[in-house]
C-alpha cells in the first residue's frame, strides 16, 4: 500500500466539480471572448429609477443546497468621511443618492421568480431595513465604497446602490450592491454583534465542512454564490459575491476574504479615503480633509498628516485644540496660525522621538486656541519643504 | 486505493476544427485533479482551472497551443502560487485586525494531506506529475519550467521529507523515465 498515492489520490478529488460547461462558460466569460448569456434579466442595467432601493436577494431554484445559501449583501462600515459622500456622487451621479430610503418605496429591484424559495435570512434583514428609518451617515459609507471600487478587480464594479439604515433590532447598517459584466457583490456591514443579532442570519451558519470560525466565517458553498463574513472588534462586514444567470462563477473565497480585509481595516479605510479627499486650499474652499481624528496637509513639494485631539467632533471657537503633525523634510519645524482676520502667530512645536502614529516624516505635536470663527490657516515649515492646513472655526 | 489513476492525456490528440470547449472538455478531468492536489485545500479546484483557462483564452484559442494541457497546467501551478503567496498576506492582515486571532483552518482533511500541504504548489505539481501521472523528468520539467536536473533533485528531496515523516512513499525510479 502506497500512502502516498493514496494521499493523492484522496486530495485530488476533493470538492465537488462543477462540470466542463460551467467552468469553460465562466472562464470564457472572465477572459472578455464573448459577451455573458444568460436566461435572466439583464440585472447589470439596474432600477430605472434614481432612487435607493432595498436590494433582496431571493432564491430561484429550489434545490436544497442553494436553499440554505447565503444571503448576500454587502458591505460595510465606519466612522470616517462624510467628506466621501462626493465619492459616490462623482463616481455615478445618477444612480447614487445619499437621500433617505423611502420607506412604502418598492423594495426589490432584482428580478425575483415567484416559484422559488424566499432566502432565509434575508428577507428577515431586508424587512428590517426596509421598515426603519434611515440614519444620518449615509455618506460616512463613501469611503467602503471608495474601498471596494479601488479593490484589485480587472473590471471596476459599477456602485448601483448603496445606504445605511437602522434595523429593527437597533443596528446600523450600510450595504452597497455593485453590478459587473456577469457577477454582482454585495457588502453589508454592522457592528460587532450584527449577525447575531438579526433573525434567520444565524441559521445560515453551516456547521459544516466548509465553515471556518474565528474572524472570518464562510457561508455554505456555492459554485454560482460565495459569501463570507469578517467579524473585527469594531464591525461585521458580509460580503457576496454571485454570477449573474448562476452558470458562472463567483469570486473566490479568498478574493472575499481579501476584499473583507481591505473594506474592514481601519488603516487602509483611512489611507484610500485621503488618496479621495479634495485637498485643502486657501480661503477652506474646501477645508482640509479630516477622517475621524485625522487631517491631511496640502503642500507642493512634501507630505503633511496630523491628528486632532479635541473634545468635540468639530472645531469652535475657543476650543483649545492639540495637534500632532508628521512632515517630511529635514530640518526643524516652524508653525504660524493665521486667523480669519488675517493676525498671525508661532505654534512652538515640541519634537516626539517616536509613536504609533504611522505615516511618513518626522512627529511634533502643538497647540493652538481658536479666538475667532472661519477660516484658520496653519502654515508648516521646514528647511526644504512646507504645507499648509485650512481648518473651519465655527463660532 | 492502490495506485496511480488513469488521466487523460497531457498532450491530447484533437481533430483540426475541434473546438475550444471540446479540447477542454477532454482535458477538465485531469486538471481538475490536478489542481485539487496543488492548489491550498481552501482553494476551489474550479477556480483555479477557471482561472487558467480564462488566462489562456485571453490570447486567443486553446488549438493554438501545442500541448494546451501543458500549458494549464503550468497555469494552475502561477495560480495556485499566487494564492499562496495572497494567503500569507491574508493571514497577517487577519492577525491584526482580529488582534491575535486567526482564521481558523477547516479540519475537513486528515493530517497526511497536511503534510502535502506544506510543500510549495511548484513541488506539490512535482510529486503529483511523477508519482501519479508517471510523467518523465523532462515532460515535468517542461510543464514546470525548471531544468531535468532540478525537477529530479527536488522530487527526492521532498520524498524524503515526506518519508521521515512517517508516511509510506514510492521511490522515484518506480516510474518509467
Amino acid at each position: 500500500m502506497n500512502e502516498l498515492v493514496d494521499v493523492l489520490d484522496r486530495l485530488a478529488v476533493r470538492g465537488t466539480p462543477r462540470g466542463v460547461d460551467s467552468v469553460f462558460d465562466a472562464a470564457v466569460r472572465a477572459s472578455g471572448q464573448t459577451p455573458p448569456t444568460g436566461s435572466l434579466p439583464d440585472v447589470a442595467a439596474g432600477p430605472a429609477s434614481s432612487s435607493i432601493e432595498i436590494v433582496e436577494v431571493s432564491e430561484r431554484s429550489t434545490s436544497p443546497s442553494r436553499r440554505r445559501t447565503m444571503f448576500a449583501s454587502a458591505a460595510a462600515l465606519v466612522a470616517v468621511a462624510a467628506a466621501l459622500a462626493t465619492i459616490i456622487v462623482i463616481r455615478s451621479p445618477e444612480q447614487h443618492t445619499s437621500q433617505p430610503l423611502d420607506a412604502s418605496a418598492p423594495g426589490t429591484s432584482l428580478p425575483t421568480s415567484p416559484d422559488s424559495p424566499p432566502l432565509v435570512g434575508v428577507p428577515a434583514l431586508s424587512s428590517s431595513i426596509i421598515g426603519s428609518k434611515p440614519t444620518a451617515s449615509a455618506a460616512a459609507f463613501g469611503s467602503v465604497v471608495a474601498a471596494v471600487l479601488s479593490a484589485r478587480d480587472a473590471s471596476t464594479p459599477d456602485l448601483r446602490e448603496t445606504a445605511t439604515r437602522t434595523t429593527d433590532q437597533g443596528q446600523s447598517v450600510s450595504y452597497a450592491y455593485f453590478a459587473e459584466t456577469d457577477r454582482r457583490l454585495f457588502v453589508l456591514s454592522g457592528g460587532p454583534d450584527l449577525i447575531a443579532s438579526v433573525p434567520g442570519l444565524p441559521d445560515q451558519l453551516d456547521p459544516g465542512p466548509h465553515v471556518t470560525t474565528g474572524v472570518v466565517l464562510v457561508w455554505p458553498e456555492e459554485s454560482w454564490r460565495r459569501t463570507v463574513a469578517l467579524s473585527t472588534v469594531n464591525s461585521v462586514t458580509i460580503i457576496s459575491s454571485e454570477a449573474v444567470n448562476q452558470t458562472g462563477a463567483a469570486r473566490s473565497v479568498g478574493d472575499l476574504v481579501d476584499l473583507a480585509i481591505k473594506v474592514s481595516s481601519p488603516d487602509s479605510t483611512v489611507l484610500d479615503a485621503f488618496a479621495a479627499a479634495t485637498p485643502g486650499a486657501a480661503n477652506c474652499s474646501p477645508p482640509s480633509p479630516i477622517i475621524g481624528n485625522e487631517f491631511r496637509g496640502t503642500s507642493g513639494n512634501g507630505q503633511l498628516s496630523g491628528l486632532i485631539f479635541a473634545t468635540k467632533s468639530s472645531m469652535h471657537i475657543g476650543d483649545d485644540i492639540k495637534l500632532v503633525v508628521r512632515m517630511t523634510g529635514f530640518g526643524p519645524l516652524t508653525i504660524t496660525a493665521t486667523a480669519p482676520d488675517g493676525t498671525s502667530m508661532t505654534l512652538p512645536p515640541t519634537p516626539h522621538s517616536g509613536s504609533s502614529f504611522d505615516r511618513p516624516g518626522d512627529e511634533w505635536d502643538t497647540g493652538i486656541t481658536y479666538q475667532q470663527a472661519g477660516c484658520w490657516q496653519i502654515h508648516f515649515e521646514r528647511s526644504d519643504r512646507s504645507a499648509d492646513v485650512w481648518f473651519q472655526v465655527a463660532s | 486505493m492502490t495506485g496511480p489513476v488513469a488521466v487523460p492525456p497531457l498532450q491530447p490528440s484533437h481533430d483540426v476544427g475541434v473546438t475550444d470547449q471540446e479540447i477542454f472538455g477532454q482535458l477538465y478531468p485531469g486538471l481538475r485533479r490536478f489542481a485539487a492536489v496543488v492548489g491550498a485545500v481552501e482553494v476551489d479546484p474550479d477556480d483555479l482551472v477557471q482561472d487558467a483557462v480564462a488566462h489562456a483564452l485571453v490570447g486567443g484559442s486553446l488549438s493554438r497551443f501545442d500541448s494546451p494541457g501543458a500549458y494549464l497546467r503550468q497555469a494552475i501551478v502561477n495560480a495556485a502560487s499566487n494564492d499562496r503567496r495572497r494567503a500569507g498576506r491574508r493571514r497577517r492582515a487577519l492577525t491584526r485586525l482580529g488582534g491575535g486571532l486567526t482564521e481558523a483552518q477547516p479540519s475537513v482533511y486528515p493530517s497526511d494531506i497536511t503534510q502535502l500541504a506544506r510543500f510549495s504548489p511548484t513541488i506539490r505539481a512535482l510529486i503529483y506529475l511523477r508519482v501519479i501521472d508517471g510523467l518523465a523528468y523532462d515532460e515535468i520539467a517542461s510543464i514546470l519550467g525548471v531544468s531535468s536536473s532540478s525537477a529530479r533533485m527536488t522530487l527526492s528531496r521532498a520524498l524524503r521529507s515526506i518519508r521521515s515523516s512517517g508516511l509510506d512513499t514510492p521511490s522515484p525510479k518506480d516510474h518509467h523515465e
